[in-house]
């Protein structure tokens, strides 16, 4: 059985599948890579736009998400803590 | 009772002893802001927990550093107890020693707890009362074994084969280094058992050799934290 992933875990993975999309991804394409109900998504999205990591853009062909270089960071940082917690096993 | 009675080790290491112990201070409340911060971020408890094991253990040095203060400053120590009625220098060397030993041992009970997975508070309330008895202990039984020995039994049975289950799962240099550290950690205090048992000049230089030992497991302890933030 999979583990449960944690709130950072998730905007983690939110964030890399923005960024290996080039930096821009639909709202559904975000939903399945991310692998989020359409409610968890707007919740989790509302948040990354207040804290300014994500954009939202209007395009011709619909909504777009950008991650922001705020973003950027949260994904290196998330790495490090990641690196760290785990050399502790918690 | 006379200062550095307490304590059985030899004088000319007390300067060094200080460096030592401001290493591990500095290295210990390190861990503790990266991983409150993690868990700031991530809002994991044991995070928390881990941040409160590493700050009770930076409280720990920190009183250490006081009770070498009293020592090597006991003029000035005597004039500011002599301010206030009641108050002698040396309640402020024992009262820093009792504090460093169970600040020290709350920090191994709280990564204790982790590594075993312990839920239960009332088993985690028993660890810290022999914590504390521990600590009392230095001043009523004028012995540090006690807490030598709980700190052993704590890193060699709960602690280091946690680390090393980590390791055998994690299989990286970040996590080898931990393992590594705690295995220095829990020598050193095997070593300061042997203090009390010899009581010559071998045995307390010992004392010295346990020091370097703990100091080399904080440095490992830093060594990782060096490798995390260059990634």
């Amino acid at each position: 059985m999979s583990e449960r992933r944690d709130k950072f875990r998730i905007i983690y993975d939110m964030l890399c599948s923005i960024k290996d999309k080039g930096g821009r991804i639909k709202p559904t394409h975000l939903m399945y890579k991310a692998n989020l109900s359409h409610s968890k998504m707007q919740i989790y999205l509302k948040e990354l736009t207040v804290k300014s990591m994500v954009e939202e853009e209007e395009t011709k062909d619909g909504k777009r998400y950008k991650i922001t270089d705020e973003g950027i960071k949260l994904i290196n940082e998330y790495k490090k803590i990641k690196e760290f917690t785990d050399s502790f096993g918690f | 009772m006379p200062i550095n009675e307490l304590l059985l080790r030899p004088e000319w290491f007390v300067g060094a002893e200080s460096v030592f112990e401001t290493i591990s201070l500095i290295i210990t409340l390190v861990i503790s802001i990266y991983a409150y911060r993690a868990y700031k971020l991530s809002s994991n408890r044991r995070y928390r927990y881990l941040a409160v094991a590493f700050l009770s253990m930076s409280a720990g040095f920190f009183f250490k550093l006081v009770s070498n203060a009293v020592v090597g400053f006991l003029v000035m120590f005597t004039e500011i107890a002599k301010s206030i009625p009641i108050l002698k220098a040396s309640h402020i060397y024992t009262g820093s020693l009792i504090l460093f030993v169970f600040f020290i041992l709350g920090g191994y009970v709280v990564l204790s707890s982790l590594a075993s997975d312990v839920k239960n508070k009332r088993i985690i309330i028993l660890f810290l009362l022999i914590a504390m008895l521990c600590a009392v202990l230095v001043r009523e039984a004028r012995s540090f074994t006690f807490f030598y020995f709980f700190s052993f039994v704590m890193l060699a049975v709960y602690i280091v084969p946690y680390m090393y289950d980590n390791y055998k799962k994690q299989k990286s240099a970040n996590s080898y280094l931990v393992f590594l550290s705690f295995i220095l950690l829990a020598v050193s205090n095997l070593t300061f058992i042997f203090i009390n048992t010899t009581l010559s000049s071998t045995g307390l230089n010992l004392y010295a050799v346990g020091n370097s030992v703990s100091l080399a497991g904080y440095v490992l302890l830093l060594i990782n934290m060096v490798l995390v933030m260059k990634k």
